[in-house]
């Protein structure tokens, strides 16, 4: 008999203040997502040649995961460990979240891809079944749990994503929250050049006669 | 007559031990000790062959003496780090920028200095917002350090001293104030050591600038402070600016990234953890030792006006250095970098360009 399978168009939350209302849903804090970004940052560049190759990778895994739970286990989050994925659990949002390294984040017209293949009980926190694989498009989650990753990229963009996991990679996402693109413009929000700056000194010499 | 502290003066400049300079003149080094000591008078030969091994003119060995410059007046950035050999050269440069600037102010009025004596205010931040309020810059970033403290009266000198363990230097010398600015850092570390300095000049004026790090510690919170105001620095950074941030807002305020992620975690920007994290990113990207998205070179507004109007009256840099008795080389060390200028009259033409076809 054949299988019908639901399809949902995925979401995208590119919008700051979007992505704050939505984060605020989801019971985190941006804030706190970016201690996470900083602290995986950080110990991803305490790897040096002497360490072994996948060391800057580990270190922000490890550390990643470690500053999630640091920042967010309390009141309403739990350390998890579904399937094997570590994670934080919220039983009462009923909502998952772990950390991953990925390539890419923040990019509409490219999926973000684990640079660690994902096993079979990450497979299963994500509700997966066989056959999504459209980009932006994916299964209707079937549980009423959802698991999110926080996805941090090589140059240290962010986003906080509920990916469909399937045969160890990411087939579809359910949801895209983007939380730090690192883009110019929003260098420019700072106004650094608004052309307020002490300059045009004229120190006055003469000639004596 | 020979004056034996002149002696001592350019074998110093040329970072020559009296073995040294014995070995290179030809001349025995018991000779040189006793020149130095004054209780020889060497014969015309022998002074000719001390300015070819020195490269001096043979005639600054009989100009009166030279201003001394006392170690103990004068604040050294880096101070333990310099050897004795470094300190001396930097220091008889200092002597000879002073004829330069007597030479100068013989011939030019120059900006009367318009500092204020800080020296009893305790908290460095309050020190560079009275002399900012003084200077009427308000909380604005300073877009060319040297021309502003030009116009407040201070004289500046470059420095040519081709290591890093030579910053800068500063001191009083007759109500004025001079820094010396060694160019061989960045330009953004030069602009610290210009705000390092002024903090020493405000707050220091009458004290020994080497009596403890405390003071050092305190001309680098002056020229943090001075160089980077709080109010603007909090009005213009969000909490916990990444670093890809702080390496394009660090322009603004003429800094090295490092500075301004130290300004950030000082106002309250940073957390201490943010702090050390930016600084191991910084390291890893090369801030440490360079600044590889850097400012342009400050110039000196004073030194081209001057030399402008010699130029206009056929004098060159040559008949100044003839004037003072001093190489052409050490002359430009003082004003080079500064200065910016390169063109004698002889060789300010203009140049058309045309299509080639």
């Amino acid at each position: 008999m054949e299988r019908f399978v639901p399809l949902i168009e995925t979401k995208f939350y590119r919008d700051q203040h979007d992505a704050d209302k939505r984060i605020f849903e989801l019971g985190l804090t941006r804030k706190g997502l970016n201690v996470v970004r900083q602290i995986a940052r950080h110990y991803s560049a305490t790897a040096n040649p002497f360490f072994p190759a996948n060391a800057a990778g580990t270190f922000s895994y490890q550390y990643g995961t470690w500053a999630v739970r640091e920042n967010f286990v309390g009141k309403d989050w739990h350390v998890d460990r579904f399937g094997g994925v570590e994670c934080i659990r919220n039983d009462k949002l009923k909502i998952r979240v772990a950390f991953c390294n990925v390539d890419l984040t923040c990019d509409d017209e490219n999926s973000p891809k684990p640079r660690s293949e994902k096993g079979a009980g990450a497979e299963r926190a994500t509700q997966s079944s066989l056959f999504a694989d459209i980009p932006q498009v994916a299964e209707a989650p079937a549980g009423e749990w959802s698991f999110y990753y926080f996805m941090l990229d090589q140059d240290g963009k962010a986003e906080l994503t509920w990916p469909i996991i399937q045969g160890g990679r990411f087939a579809g996402f359910v949801e895209r929250i983007y939380l730090y693109e690192g883009s110019d413009d929003e260098v420019a929000d700072l106004h650094l050049d608004d052309g307020d700056i002490a300059d045009g000194f004229d120190p006055q010499v003469a000639r004596k006669s | 007559m020979f004056n034996h502290k002149r002696l001592s003066l350019a074998r110093m400049r040329r970072r020559l031990t009296a073995k040294s300079l014995a070995d290179s003149s030809g001349l025995a080094p018991d000779t040189i000790s006793r020149l130095e000591r004054g209780l020889n008078i060497p014969d015309d030969d022998t002074v000719e062959k001390l300015a070819r091994a020195l490269d001096f003119p043979a005639s600054f060995f009989s100009q009166p003496d030279a201003e001394e410059i006392d170690t103990g007046a004068v604040s050294f950035r880096s101070f333990s780090k310099m050897s004795a050999k470094e300190r001396d050269a930097a220091l008889s440069a200092g002597s000879l920028g002073l004829q330069l600037s007597a030479w100068v102010e013989h011939r030019f009025s120059l900006p009367a200095p318009t500092l204020i004596d800080l020296q009893y205010e305790p908290d460095p931040e309050n020190a560079a917002a009275a002399l900012r309020q003084r200077w009427g810059i308000g909380e604005k970033p300073i877009g060319n350090l040297i021309g502003l403290l030009e116009t407040q009266g201070v004289r500046v000198f470059s420095l040519s001293e081709n290591t890093a363990s030579v910053n800068a230097f500063s001191f009083w010398r007759d109500e004025k104030p001079f820094i010396f600015l060694n160019n061989f850092k960045t330009a953004e570390s030069s602009n610290y050591d210009i705000g390092h300095e002024l903090g020493h000049l405000v707050m220091h004026k009458h004290g020994d600038p080497k009596e403890g790090r405390s003071s050092e510690r305190e001309a680098d919170q002056f020229a943090s402070a001075f160089l980077m105001p709080r109010s603007d620095v909090r009005a213009r950074f969000p909490n916990g600016p990444p670093t890809d941030f702080i390496i394009q807002a660090k322009l603004r305020w003429r800094v090295s990234a490092m500075a301004m992620t130290r300004r950030l975690f000082d106002v309250g920007r940073l957390s201490e953890w943010q702090y050390k994290s930016i600084c191991i990113e910084l390291s890893r990207r090369g801030y440490r030792s360079s600044e590889p998205v850097g400012i342009a070179r400050e110039t000196s507004i004073v030194w081209r006006k001057v030399l402008t109007q010699l130029w206009a009256e056929r004098l060159t840099k040559n008949d100044i250095a003839r004037e003072l008795h001093i190489p052409l080389d050490e002359l430009e060390g003082l004003i080079w970098n500064l200065a910016a200028v390169g063109h004698s009259p002889s060789s300010d033409t203009t140049t058309t360009l045309r299509a080639v076809e």
